[in-house]
């Protein structure tokens, strides 16, 4: 079987059927070389693997925060509660704020691992990055789960759809049925 | 660690946002001879801590001082050290906010990190930080302190060192022109991150433009509403060249009674006859807008308003009276205000009792 040929580019193609895509939103963060917080909004944030739990997500490599995500770092994953859009603004760069000044935004606590959690998010996670793959333009940035901080699950999550943000509440369970 | 679940008070969801002031010093707010006149015993500020805790309160305010303003009362000359203060009321409370009052020029960032996160600890995450960096001689001379030249450049240094110390968790060197030091390092770090909540009260375009940059919220009183509203569009707009929100405070003083009569009377008694004069006349003598116009009715409005509250803007009258005046202020754009009384374990529990209810209604709180 031969290997397909490279394929060819369609940017605007691609962007738009990514965009529909539904996503949830997350902040990633963690600490500079001089250990002061940074932080991101990331949709990329995934389930990886049960055992052991892990997850990942993507960062792209020109950004500021790539190259602060390396192996053995800790790094926080807030996932944003519909009512969140303005932190999500925030940590993507719409206030113009860099570094540690994005924290202004949102009510931010540390975690065991010291770094950022984020009340009022649905959930927080803290993990260790395992494993970072630079490919293309992005770093594929892989994490063990240190420890889950349940938030507001019960509240409409923040979802990234066609280039927007909106609060998306799932349907009520029917009767009876288990979660 | 303690892992904290609820976002500081001040973070909370009320419109209008209220807190009591300066309950750790003697007279409160007010400099008055009156019997009834706040002693700031420990029991006295724990028990006035305790009841705005229960009615949902969002903050308790402490002054520093360091001496008096003399007088008959040598008002303020006792008060509570606000650190180890904060450290009792946190253990005393539950849900309330508390505060710091800080002076810069007085207290080593060092020293003043590991206070604060001893006290964030205590309060699980519910302690803040009032940057003072005013100069008043009588008191820094007491210090033998030398007076610096920009004292807000001085704070944001001493702002820096703080959170980099609740960041590094690895010593660091600090090199800058107020300080410079060796191998920094401080734990337990703060359980708020960056740092606590953090205000300060500013007039000037150092001190506004300080707050801008570096506080949560900004305290400022005024002598009327329409004044009031130009603060806060002042700060507002200074926040905003750094892609900030600052909330804006004030402080008041209130005498809240079931007549507006008694309200009134309670008031020309508290704070014109029987006024501390002594204390009063040294508090205003640095206040060299007034020194000339002592037959003015202005005059006489300001010295009645710095026996009540140094000076602070009034909230006199029935509980009716204060929401609807509360709603002018909350419409001028303030967030909240700090309130002073001249009894506060008296007087708080009627303020909580009928204010609050009727806050509620106007739309200026939920809870």
């Amino acid at each position: 079987m031969t290997a397909l040929p490279r394929p060819p580019t369609h940017p605007a193609h691609f962007r738009q059927a990514m965009q529909v895509l539904a996503s949830g939103v997350a902040i990633v963060t963690a600490a500079d070389d001089s250990h002061m917080p940074i932080g991101m909004t990331a949709t990329s944030v995934t389930s990886f693997s049960m055992d052991p739990p892990s997850l990942l997500f993507c960062a792209n490599r020109t950004g500021s925060m790539a190259p602060h995500l390396v192996a053995g770092r800790a790094v926080g994953i807030s996932i944003l509660a519909g009512n969140q859009a303005d932190v999500a603004g925030a940590f993507a760069g719409m206030t113009g704020l860099r570094g540690a000044h994005r924290f202004a935004s949102g009510n931010w606590v540390r975690g065991s691992l010291d770094v950022p959690i984020l009340l009022g998010a649905r959930c927080a996670i803290e993990c260790s990055i395992d494993e970072v793959i630079d490919r293309y333009t992005h770093r594929i940035v892989i994490c063990l789960v240190h420890r889950v901080h349940p938030g507001k699950v019960d509240d409409p999550g923040l979802i990234a759809d066609s280039g927007r943000m909106s609060s998306f509440a799932p349907p009520p369970l029917p009767p009876g049925a288990a979660r | 660690m303690a892992t904290v679940t609820k976002p500081h008070p001040l973070k909370g969801p009320n419109r209008f946002k209220l807190g009591i002031f300066s309950t750790n010093a003697d007279g409160g707010l007010a400099m008055t001879t009156v019997e009834e006149r706040w002693q700031a015993r420990w029991s006295d500020t724990v028990t006035a801590a305790q009841i705005a805790d229960r009615a949902g309160l969002e903050f308790t305010l402490p002054i520093a001082r360091w001496c008096g303003f003399g007088g008959q009362t040598h008002a303020r000359e006792w008060s509570f050290e606000t650190f180890t203060w904060a450290a009792g009321i946190a253990a005393a409370t539950e849900r309330i906010g508390i505060f710091s009052t800080v002076h810069v020029p007085l207290v080593h960032p060092v020293y003043a990190a590991k206070a604060l996160a001893t006290v964030d600890h205590i309060s699980g995450g519910r302690m803040g930080l009032n940057i003072v960096c005013g100069w008043n001689p009588a008191e820094f001379a007491m210090f033998g302190a030398t007076k610096v030249e920009r004292p807000y450049d001085m704070a944001a240094e001493w702002v820096r060192i703080i959170e980099r110390a609740y960041a590094s968790p690895v010593p660091f060197d600090f090199d800058a022109v107020y300080y410079q030091l060796t191998s920094v390092v401080s734990r337990p770090a703060s359980l708020q991150m960056l740092r606590p909540v953090s205000m300060n009260a500013a007039f000037g375009d150092p001190g506004r433009n300080f707050a801008a940059a570096n506080c949560d919220y900004l305290f400022s009183t005024f002598t009327n509403l329409e004044d009031g509203a130009h603060h806060v569009q002042d700060v507002r707009a200074r926040a905003s060249k750094h892609g900030r929100n600052v909330g804006v405070y004030t402080v008041l003083h209130v005498v809240c009674r079931e007549t507006e009569k008694e309200a009134r009377d309670y008031y020309d008694h508290f704070a014109v006859e029987m006024a501390d004069h002594g204390a009063v006349d040294e508090h205003m003598a640095k206040k060299k807008e007034f020194a000339n116009s002592h037959d003015d009715e202005a005059f006489n409005t300001y010295r009645q308003r710095v026996a009540a509250g140094e000076g602070s803007y009034p909230l006199v009258g029935t509980p009716e009276q204060i929401v609807a005046e509360l709603g002018r202020i909350a419409e001028q754009g303030y967030a909240g205000a700090a309130l002073s009384f001249v009894n506060y374990t008296y007087e708080l529990p009627f303020f909580c009792d009928r204010v609050l209810p009727l806050m509620e209604q106007a739309g200026l709180r939920i809870a």
